[in-house]
């Protein structure tokens, strides 16, 4: 049954996707890294549970540096929110952009399963896909 | 852009909507392992090398070094411990 005013909701009101969610109950397991500036996005999502979590952090890497998970948006309850929650936007994507110097889109896209919500391409379209394999939860340090 | 799919099929048994959905974690779990290899380390992301989320905000690596070497009151790096780190 759908939630109240759901009917009435268009594309861009509709609750958006992060693509770099937390690694915690609640989220879905978008892809992994495999490289440096490349991630294996996977279809479906399997939800994010303590086993797969379990299973994750049994291969050594620090899982939010090897993987990356979806959940909604939580528009200003995120630090990266800037603005009000209603009319803001992600922070994050735009930093992103902007210190990759990304101003085209990839010819190709992958077939990632969230974007027809994400929030990163509702921002900036297929250029986000371009920033998108390049982000990492925890970069390791030097 | 290369796409891999594979199908797995399970016939002749009933199965509940738990085990569907654990098969379907198991397979999901896999995958992903098979997929971060055996390397035990991480990686380093090269656009964050200038920026670097800390404490969920994003942050220049230049103040976050200052920060982190003992001289808190010479960088103020806003909501340092504030707000929830989604992104």
């Amino acid at each position: 049954m759908d939630g109240p005013g759901s009917q009435s909701q268009t594309p861009a009101q509709a609750p958006k996707t992060c693509p770099s969610a937390p690694p915690e109950v609640g989220s879905v397991l978008l892809g992994v890294v495999t490289a440096p500036g490349q991630v294996a996005y996977l279809n479906p999502h399997p939800p994010v549970t303590p086993r797969l979590l379990e299973a994750l952090a049994g291969k050594g890497a620090p899982v939010e540096n090897r993987v990356r998970f979806a959940c909604q948006c939580a528009e200003g309850g995120c630090v990266q929110w800037k603005d009000e929650a209603g009319s803001g936007r992600c922070g994050l994507i735009d930093h992103a952009l902007e210190a990759l110097a990304i101003t085209e889109a990839p010819r190709t896209l992958p077939r990632c399963g969230i974007r027809n919500t994400c929030r990163w391409y509702a921002q900036h379209g297929a250029n986000a896909c371009g920033a998108c394999p390049e982000v990492i939860r925890r970069p390791e340090r030097d | 852009m290369s796409e891999h799919k594979f199908t797995y099929t399970v016939s002749g048994v009933n199965l509940s909507n738990e085990q569907k959905t654990a098969i379907s974690q198991a397979i999901a779990a896999v995958v992903a392992e098979v997929l971060m290899g055996d390397d035990p380390g991480g990686f380093r992301a090269d656009s964050l090398v200038l920026h670097r989320i800390y404490g969920g905000i994003w942050q220049r690596v230049a103040d976050l070094e200052q920060f982190e070497k003992g001289d808190p009151l010479a960088v103020q790096l806003p909501k340092l411990a504030g707000g929830v780190e989604r992104g």
